[in-house]
């Protein structure tokens, strides 16, 4: 894709507005309330280190998790309960559900986009394997579940190098 | 070995120039940058890894003060695991007229305490895939758990 249609693809799923801020007394209200409803429905918050610290904080303080997305898919699978509210963006709770498809993954938000994953499409990408046929497709965890469908190996920035070092010795 | 072109475009905006001299004017400042930033940026680095390597190193190293070129959610882990240090974020530059991230990606910060406990309360936003791209995708997925726990 060259970086012009990049970028005009990027903007078009660019949120429409600013985030949006709370007074404290909000926040704390809200926060009272997600404490109650992670218990009601046996739920735990896994929030990525990118989430605004209130998020994070929440997430410490109720047993949850904070973490980069490798950790994030990890935790979502050992964890017991039966919903997983991951505060993050679409990819990362793809990958929890993939992880454990039995348990309900929720997201605050659905139009939380990576631009990595914008980046690589299904139908472009298809294209780039049968065009390379016979190679090893190691995808970077910053994509959608349709791509990593095509994928042998899937890595994060954190083991990247050591995986493609292990792979071709 | 075959490489896709994309990128993240929060890491894509760090400037190797403006980090240069941030770099001149704090020189007991260390520099820790994603490996999704830019390779010129990546030269200048003290460390590079993950958001976790990096949250790792702003507590193991020495140094009292860092630059951080990645994603600034990170500063609340790097601020409570290292209250007596100080971290900057790493200076950016606009690369599309589009948009600018300065640091924030719009996306991540589309969260927040009502859209969660409106997700909670009401169910919404739940992730479906079709049952036959989630036994597809499993086994990439598995396989970087897999080697995770053998190498670490």
């Amino acid at each position: 894709m060259e970086n012009q249609e990049f970028n005009h693809k990027i903007s078009r799923h660019l949120p429409a507005k600013a985030p949006q801020k709370f007074s404290d007394k909000e926040n704390q209200l809200l926060a009272d309330e997600i404490r109650q409803l992670l218990k009601q429905k046996n739920a735990v918050i896994i929030a990525h280190y990118y989430t605004d610290p209130l998020i994070q904080k929440l997430a410490e303080e109720t047993g949850g998790f904070i973490g980069d997305s490798l950790e994030m898919a990890r935790f979502g699978a050992e964890h017991a309960a039966k919903t997983l509210l991951v505060a993050g963006v679409r990819f990362m709770g793809e990958s929890a559900k993939i992880l454990s498809p039995e348990k309900t993954v929720l997201m605050p938000d659905m139009a939380a986009e990576c631009s990595l994953d914008l980046g690589c499409e299904p139908e472009e990408f298809k294209k780039f394997c049968a065009a390379n046929p016979g190679r090893i497709v190691v995808v970077y965890a910053n994509t959608s579940a349709e791509i990593k469908a095509l994928a042998d190996w899937t890595v994060t920035s954190s083991i990247a190098v050591d995986v493609v070092k292990h792979l071709a010795s | 070995m075959l490489l896709w072109n994309a990128c993240c475009i929060v890491h894509a905006e760090f400037d190797a120039e403006k980090i240069k001299a941030l770099k001149a004017a704090n020189p007991d400042a260390e520099l820790l940058v994603h490996p999704e930033s830019q390779p010129e940026v990546i030269a200048l680095a003290d460390v590079t890894g993950s958001t976790s390597q990096l949250l790792q190193a702003s507590k193991t190293r020495q140094a009292k003060k860092f630059i951080v070129a990645t994603e600034s959610g990170i500063f609340y882990k790097m601020q409570q695991a290292c209250p007596d240090k100080t971290f900057i974020v790493a200076p950016t530059k606009a690369q599309s007229e589009l948009y600018q991230c300065e640091g924030n990606c719009p996306w991540m910060k589309m969260n927040n305490l009502q859209n969660l406990r409106d997700a909670l309360k009401n169910n919404s936003g739940e992730i479906r895939l079709e049952p036959g791209i989630i036994e597809k995708a499993l086994l990439p997925l598995s396989r970087m758990l897999e080697f995770r726990k053998k190498h670490s």
